[in-house]
């Protein structure tokens, strides 16, 4: 070997190959990416996005069908990539869903949605062909009430119930309270490094946030993020606004409830979010509450949809979604579908008391649409969340205090009054057990007669039959003060007889028909002149004939019921109706309570306002959500997706 | 607020939410504050003895005598209820995730740790303990009910998020295994063992209240409802409403009392027992056994106590001496204390001392 020893390098025995190579001639490769949601199972592609391969190079694939048991476009396939690191960026898929993995031979990633938006994801192109398979959380499931729709669109799609079904073989429903508004989704933090290249610098040099294009349809914390960010971030800009928000708050505090850890999101699990229109202006109660039975009655054939399926069912609402959820029940329980639902809760519900009662004779309200007398046995539990310290259902919060004073001495100034003495020294049981005597509940004044009460709900549904009270239109038209009053009285007379020929018209061709629909699975037809009885599976001829005398009896008194409302359900919780001595002691609601069937759980001592589940304190987290909720559905009902 | 009373009924131990520990001398109707660092739900009488049972904020342990003597003394985990035969041999104590331990220091032993879900931290309320005289039975009571077996769920099954044992639970005091999974009562609910171990009885949230018998557990025997009167199980669910209930027995109730039940407790021995209303000062007196109520008792308006405000948590603050009918309850915003004795041959309770 002595010409070797000569040489000034020691000469290389490697062939080659995969280095060291020019880059032309090094080898390139295929990868063959798959998608699939959280369950495995395969989704097909829209979009692939691209691959950057190592030399900087960017490639789209070719879509292509896989196998016969896979949806069409369910393989993407880059060809000709350079082998060595890599990295994919694929897009977020239109419907709303978000990669949280992405899985090799070798190799399995997981991230949090929106993470990898920016940097994509890290790759190594292998010689040959390299297998991956993209993981994406499934899209959201968003039912919209606020539009006109066809029946079908009020449904869930065949995938979406393939999803439930696959998921634990349950589904939760989910119905936002009153004043909410659709809104729309959030959105991903643009993450930029460059960022760091300001520190130090004044903030008013800091670079402004930046968004993803991509709606975020899961929840993000805000104040994890804004401590990351050089300004402070609002909720809704992450969250979304409205019912989207309420969406990705309520979803992810319940999947939290169940046991997501928040770092691993394959056992996440999506509910159905039902988007009703309740904002309908913080003074005009009654027709948000005849919106919710409308809407109620769109919600129906899901349940029926769902329960054909053999899904299990829990419905959660919060504040007047209750109504929502009680006009479905209630028109199930009428059709006779018992315990269709596992459970139903009801947080802070906005309807009476009584609501709840089988005994439609208890219906305080003018025009019957306080009590849901069928809704309990289209449900196996009932469980009601209330608190005392809501400030919205009862009076007791001190910020809103203003609002509620406002409110209060518009229309009764003894309560303003009794305000005034309940904010005096004396402990709140105290002033309050004396003005439920002295004051005959008009301290209980529910939200429905604040400012407007009745009577532009009213007016507006029968608007081509005005005037129906002789007042109102003096009141109205005092420019038409020459016109007789008997004239007048002759122009109200014949619009009554004409309101009553027509409801009475509609009740006759609707009854059939709202039972036949529902019978067979599909959305009732609506009822407009008798829509304060949307809650009603059908109206029979003598229904209707019941409700033209209680509203003409309301007529008669301008529209200012003779009877206080009951105080609601979200407030007092079954307190009021079960007690020794009261007047309105509601023998079924004693009695299901003994069996077991409704079930309160008083949150008085740790639920202060009449929104805090959407943002919850440890303690609501803990005590509501984990205990009073989720333990149940997982416990005693159908479960919660997998967990 | 925790209390404790002592057999005989002189004495009575409070543990309070600024870290006080006070004993109480009725017949002599003074109190003296033995500590500043007591852990609010640690006050406990040892059945039995004229000592008491009581945590510091440094996690020790004690047993001393009202005389200040120590018998028994240990490092210990928070307690969040704890209970102690009068042996002190038997030793039972919960913490914040409602798991249950038998004995202290090397003899400690998991009794229940199957989840984290409820808790006190999630239901807002203790596992409440409750141990016989004989030691024969001890009872766990705290939210809803549970529907399984308890063959087919280990209480020490501690994988899971959910506890399968949150409800009424009857456990043998020697092997501390669960003997029975006591049902029918919903959310907050709180269950006492009779002092000869015989009966367990129950009340919670929605207004049940229930009676067991331990040789037969599995029969469930309701109390009446103060205004409908007792339930009778099994119908079909057709009915009138009324049909569903037994108004035979029901004595007249007055205004404001109320089936929503904070907590029962035996007042005179295991023969009677009352049951405390929420937001009520009104107390229904039962015999063991009985469905109907005997009588309804009232406590007085002022000072209110510690029934009032749906305070679930503070059912520790309602203790009774069953073999003397002393019935000892917390106020409800002070940390003083109403002092009432129970007449068993003329079944009234008279108020004999308040400290505001």
């Amino acid at each position: 070997m002595t010409l070797t020893g000569n040489l000034p390098f020691s000469p290389s025995t490697t062939p080659l190959g995969a280095h060291g190579a020019p880059v032309c001639k090094r080898e390139t490769a295929n990868v063959l990416l798959s998608r699939s949601d959280t369950l495995g199972r395969p989704r097909a592609f829209i979009d692939a996005g691209k691959i950057e391969d190592e030399s900087g190079r960017s490639f789209t694939a070719t879509l292509q069908n896989g196998t016969e048991h896979t949806p069409d476009n369910a393989e993407a396939r880059f060809t000709k990539l350079l082998t060595g690191n890599a990295q994919w960026y694929g897009p977020e898929e239109p419907k709303g869903e978000h990669l949280i993995g992405f899985d090799t031979v070798s190799e399995q990633l997981r991230f949090a949605p929106g993470h990898t938006l920016s940097e994509g994801v890290e790759l190594t192109v292998i010689q040959g062909e390299r297998k991956a398979r993209a993981i994406h959380l499934p899209p959201p499931v968003f039912i919209n009430l606020r539009e006109e729709a066809s029946p079908s669109e009020d449904l869930l799609t065949d995938d979406q119930l393939d999803y439930f079904r696959a998921n634990g073989n349950n589904a939760l429903i989910f119905m936002h309270g009153y004043n909410v508004p659709h809104g729309e989704w959030g959105r991903f933090l643009k993450y930029d490094g460059s960022r760091e290249a300001y520190h130090g610098n004044a903030p008013s040099f800091a670079k402004a946030n930046t968004w993803h294009p991509n709606r975020a349809t899961v929840w993000q914390d805000t104040a994890a993020l804004s401590a990351n960010s050089s300004v402070s971030l609002e909720d809704e800009k992450l969250n979304g606004g409205g019912a989207h928000n309420w969406a990705v708050h309520m979803e992810y505090q319940l999947n939290r409830a169940a046991g997501f850890d928040g770092e691993d999101w394959m056992p996440y699990s999506r509910i159905i979010n039902i988007s009703w229109p309740g904002d309908t202006g913080s003074t005009d109660f009654m027709q948000a509450e005849l919106n919710a039975m409308a809407s109620g009655r769109r919600l129906a054939p899901l349940l029926l949809q769902l329960a054909n399926a053999g899904i299990a069912i829990n419905l959660l609402s919060h504040s007047l979604g209750a109504r929502v959820a009680l006009t479905a029940l209630n028109i199930m329980g009428i059709i006779g579908k018992r315990d269709l639902v596992d459970h139903l809760f009801l947080w802070q519900p906005a309807v009476a008391d009584n609501a709840l009662t089988n005994d439609s004779s208890r219906d305080v309200h003018p025009l019957g649409l306080g009590v849901f007398p069928a809704a309990h046995s289209a449900a196996r539990k009932i469980v009601v969340l209330h608190s005392r310290g809501d400030g919205i259902l009862g009076a007791d919060n001190s910020e809103d205090e203003a609002w509620w004073r406002k409110a209060l001495s518009f229309k009764h100034p003894v309560a303003t009054t009794a305000w005034d003495l309940a904010t005096a020294d004396d402990p709140m049981d105290d002033v309050l057990g004396n003005l439920r005597g002295a004051y005959d509940k008009k301290w209980w004044t529910f939200p429905s007669f604040l400012d407007n009460g009745f009577g532009p709900a009213i007016e507006k549904l029968y608007t081509d039959y005005l005037p129906l009270t002789f007042e109102a239109w003096m009141t109205a038209h005092p420019q038409r003060s020459l016109a007789t009053p008997e004239t007048l009285k002759q122009t109200v007379q014949e619009n009554w007889t004409r309101l009553e020929k027509d409801i009475l018209t509609e009740a006759n061709a609707l009854w059939q028909p709202c039972i036949d629909c529902l019978r067979n699975g599909e959305r009732p037809p609506d009822y407009t002149l008798l829509a304060p009885l949307n809650h009603q599976a059908s109206v029979n001829p003598q229904m209707a004939k019941d409700y033209v005398l209680r509203l003409k009896k309301l007529a008669a008194n301008n529209w200012v019921p003779e009877q206080q409302p009951r105080p609601a359900l979200g407030y007092v919780g079954l307190d009021e109706v079960t007690r020794r001595g009261a007047a309105e002691f509601d023998d079924f609601i004693d009695r299901s309570l003994t069996d077991g069937k409704f079930i309160p759980v008083d949150q008085s001592t740790w639920l202060f306002s009449h929104s805090g589940m959407r943002i919850p304190s440890e303690e609501v987290f803990n005590r509501s959500y984990d205990a009073a909720i989720m333990r149940r559905v997982v416990n005693e009902g159908g479960g919660f997706g997998h967990y | 607020m925790s209390i404790g009373v002592s057999e005989s009924g002189r004495y009575v131990v409070s543990a309070h939410r600024d870290n006080k520990l006070i004993l109480w001398d009725l017949q002599e109707k003074q109190w003296n504050t033995l500590s500043g660092k007591a852990n609010l739900y640690s006050a406990y009488f040892v059945p039995g003895q004229n000592a008491f049972l009581w945590q510091d904020t440094d996690n020790i342990v004690t047993a001393q005598t009202v005389d200040g003597d120590v018998l028994k003394q240990f490092q210990h985990f928070p307690t969040y209820g704890h209970v102690i035969s009068k042996d002190l041999e038997t030793y039972l104590s919960a913490d914040e995730y409602w798991n249950v331990f038998s004995g202290y220091g090397e003899t400690k032993r998991p009794v229940l740790k199957d989840g984290v879900v409820p808790s006190f931290i999630g239901a807002g309320k203790l596992l409440n303990l409750s141990l016989d005289r004989n030691n024969t039975f001890f009872v766990t009571a705290g939210f809803d009910d549970d529907s399984s077996v308890i063959a087919n769920h280990s209480p020490l099954k501690s994988s899971q998020r959910f506890s399968k044992y949150g409800g009424v639970t009857l456990w043998n005091a020697n092997t501390k295994q669960p003997v029975a999974k006591l049902r029918g009562n919903s959310s907050k609910t709180h269950a006492t063992i009779s002092p000869d171990g015989q009966w367990v009885v129950s009340g919670d949230e929605a207004g049940n209240s229930i009676t067991w018998h331990t040789s037969n557990p599995q029969h469930r025997l309701r109390a009446a409802r103060y205004n409908s009167g007792l339930y009778i199980d099994g119908l079909s669910g057709d009915l009138p409403d009324s049909d569903y209930f037994d108004k035979s027995g029901l004595i007249e109730a007055p205004r404001g009392v109320h089936d929503f039940t904070i907590a029962v407790a035996f007042i005179h021995n295991s023969e009677y027992y009352l049951r405390f209303g929420n937001n009520s000062h009104f107390t229904a007196l039962f015999k063991t056994g009985s469905p109907w109520p005997v009588k309804y008792l009232d406590l007085g308006e002022s000072p209110k106590l510690v029934t009032y405000g749906s305070q679930y948590d503070r059912n520790t603050a309602i203790a009774t001496s069953p073999e003397s009918g002393t019935l000892v309850m917390g106020h409800q915003s002070t940390g003083g204390i109403s002092v009432y004795q129970f007449d068993p041959e003329e079944l009234t309770l008279e108020r004999a001392w308040v400290v505001k």
